[in-house]
């Protein structure tokens, strides 16, 4: 079909599984959860979202890098992100404004995971959403301790 | 939608000439345009009974499938049962003059009641009786009328039989791919618009679900309260003719005075000695109806087309006037999606960050294009 992944062999799924947040999850769970991913490409010094926007959106980065940054943010505090990682994963959780901007530092591929669509996932599979939840918590709680020992605000929210 | 900001007279401007002018294409398409909106309507309430199947770990295939074959078995059966007696009953409604005789008898009541109104009334007894005397024979000739056109209008309603069994094989299809298409249509919204058109759509989806899952149950307490009053009252088809006039009332206030007008003949003709038995349906009707408004609408529907009743009944007749009776009948769901593209495109166009955004994008591509064409 013109628009469908299939159940093909598909390199996407091995990609998925190095994510921190999909660690855990089954072939033919990250087969589900890569029918509901979004492939965005953003050209260099692209904006991919700014603060304050309403966020909806959890993003991966599946190749290039991208930085966050807040309004008069020393350049020093920016935070990058390469393959594998994820940003945004705030918009998952709640309605709220964007606390930071991103942008693409080269040409980046990035994939999207909205909010309606997660939440869909926790009700429709919810062994699924429970795993990306819990990994989700991990790494916030590892972000906000890393925080608290640094005496920073955690900007890569 | 939480932040539905109100439509600009340009949008409005713009939407009602797109309307117009998709109803005047869809003429020429309406075979395939019918199905296809049928299709959408069992697509979203059908779509909660593939949801729950999926829950309990059917695949979506599978759900869909059983979920769409169950309805067409149950469709095939009721056939079955119904079209040997349907067919008998339309090759002698021409022989016995079924439907002038409907057409007579409601004349007859509406002669009734003016002669009674011209009791109590003196002054429109002359004015009545001058209208008389000018069409003598109207009830006749009304009565011949539909004597004559009534084989040609059922043979044209079985012509829509073919498209119409693509409606069960569309929303197989919408059920299953339904998702993936969208995310395929959604890959050519640019990037400066992507989060906030989806989280549009996403708003829209849930609107449009919650509309169409309240007009069926809407349908349903409709059908279900006429049947059983028309029943008490004796009346003959008391349930088909409940679900004809729930499934009429879905065109705004014409469908009603079609509906009162089926009500009005069917009783006038089961009644022909007892006119008080054709008002007593009539007031059903109109108890119903006023039941619909005040109780079973806010329960359902609610308001979620927010149009207003002003622009409902002035979009009908230019829908009939563009379009015909096809352009009555799709005159709310279209200008429904009009609705909804101009309220996101006006939100997506008059947003200036999102407009910068996008304009940088572009620009970022040109000047890579341009690279290396300077000597």
């Amino acid at each position: 079909m013109l628009f469908s992944l299939g159940k093909k062999k598909n390199p996407r799924l091995a990609q998925l599984k190095s994510v921190a947040l999909f660690n855990d999850l089954k072939l033919s769970q990250l087969r589900i959860v890569n029918s509901l991913l979004h492939e965005r490409n953003y050209l260099e010094s692209e904006l991919i979202f700014d603060q304050g926007d309403e966020g909806q959106a959890l993003y991966i980065v599946a190749s290039g890098k991208v930085r966050t940054h807040r309004e008069n943010q020393p350049e020093d505090k920016f935070v990058e992100f390469g393959p594998g990682d994820f940003f945004g994963e705030l918009a998952l959780l709640e309605d709220a404004p964007r606390s930071t901007s991103a942008r693409a530092v080269e040409d980046t591929v990035l994939l999207a995971l909205f909010r309606t669509e997660f939440l869909a996932l926790l009700e429709l599979h919810s062994s699924i959403g429970s795993m990306i939840s819990y990994a989700l918590a991990r790494d916030l709680s590892r972000k906000l301790r890393k925080a608290i020992v640094s005496n920073e605000n955690p900007t890569n929210l | 939608m939480n932040d539905n900001q109100s439509s600009g007279p340009l949008v409005w401007v713009g939407t009602v000439l797109a309307t117009c002018i998709t109803l005047y294409l869809f003429q020429g398409i309406l075979w395939l345009v019918l199905p296809i909106l049928l299709s959408i309507i069992l697509y979203y309430v059908t779509e909660p009974l593939v949801y729950r199947l999926t829950h309990h770990g059917w695949s979506r295939e599978s759900a869909a499938g059983f979920v769409m074959g169950g309805l067409v078995l149950l469709l095939l059966a009721l056939t079955a049962v119904t079209l040997p007696r349907f067919a008998s009953k339309v090759t002698t409604w021409n022989e016995q003059k079924i439907i002038s005789n409907y057409v007579q008898h409601g004349a007859d009541f509406v002669e009734s009641t003016l002669r009674t109104v011209e009791k109590y009334v003196p002054f429109i007894d002359e004015y009545m009786m001058s209208k008389a005397r000018d069409n003598a024979n109207w009830d006749e000739q009304l009565a011949k009328w539909a004597s004559e056109n009534s084989s040609h209008t059922i043979m044209g309603l079985l012509h829509w039989i073919p498209s119409l069994l693509l409606i069960p094989y569309l929303t197989y299809f919408i059920l299953v791919d339904g998702s993936q298409f969208k995310r395929f249509l959604v890959r050519a919204i640019p990037n400066a618009y992507f989060e906030k058109s989806l989280l549009l759509l996403h708003r829209i989806d849930d609107q449009v679900r919650r509309y169409f899952q309240g007009l069926m149950a809407l349908t349903a307490i409709d059908a279900a309260c006429l049947g059983i009053g028309l029943k008490l009252m004796g009346i003959s088809g008391a349930f088909v003719l409940g679900l004809v006039i729930a499934v009429l009332s879905w065109v705004p206030y014409v469908g009603s005075i079609v509906g009162c007008l089926l009500v009005v003949l069917v009783a006038a003709t089961d009644y022909a000695s007892q006119t008080w038995m054709t008002y007593g349906a009539v007031a059903l009707f109109l108890g119903v109806r006023l039941l619909d408004d005040f109780v079973f609408m806010p329960m359902t529907i609610g308001r979620s087309l927010q149009i207003h009743p002003v622009v409902t009944v002035l979009m009908i007749f230019v829908g009939g006037a563009v379009a015909g009776i096809s352009g009555l009948l799709l005159v709310m769901p279209v200008l429904g999606v009009m609705m909804v593209l101009g309220q996101i495109l006006g939100q997506l166009a008059t947003n200036d960050r999102l407009t910068a955004r996008y304009q940088f994008r572009k620009a970022l591509l040109r000047t890579r294009a341009q690279k290396g064409l300077e000597a």
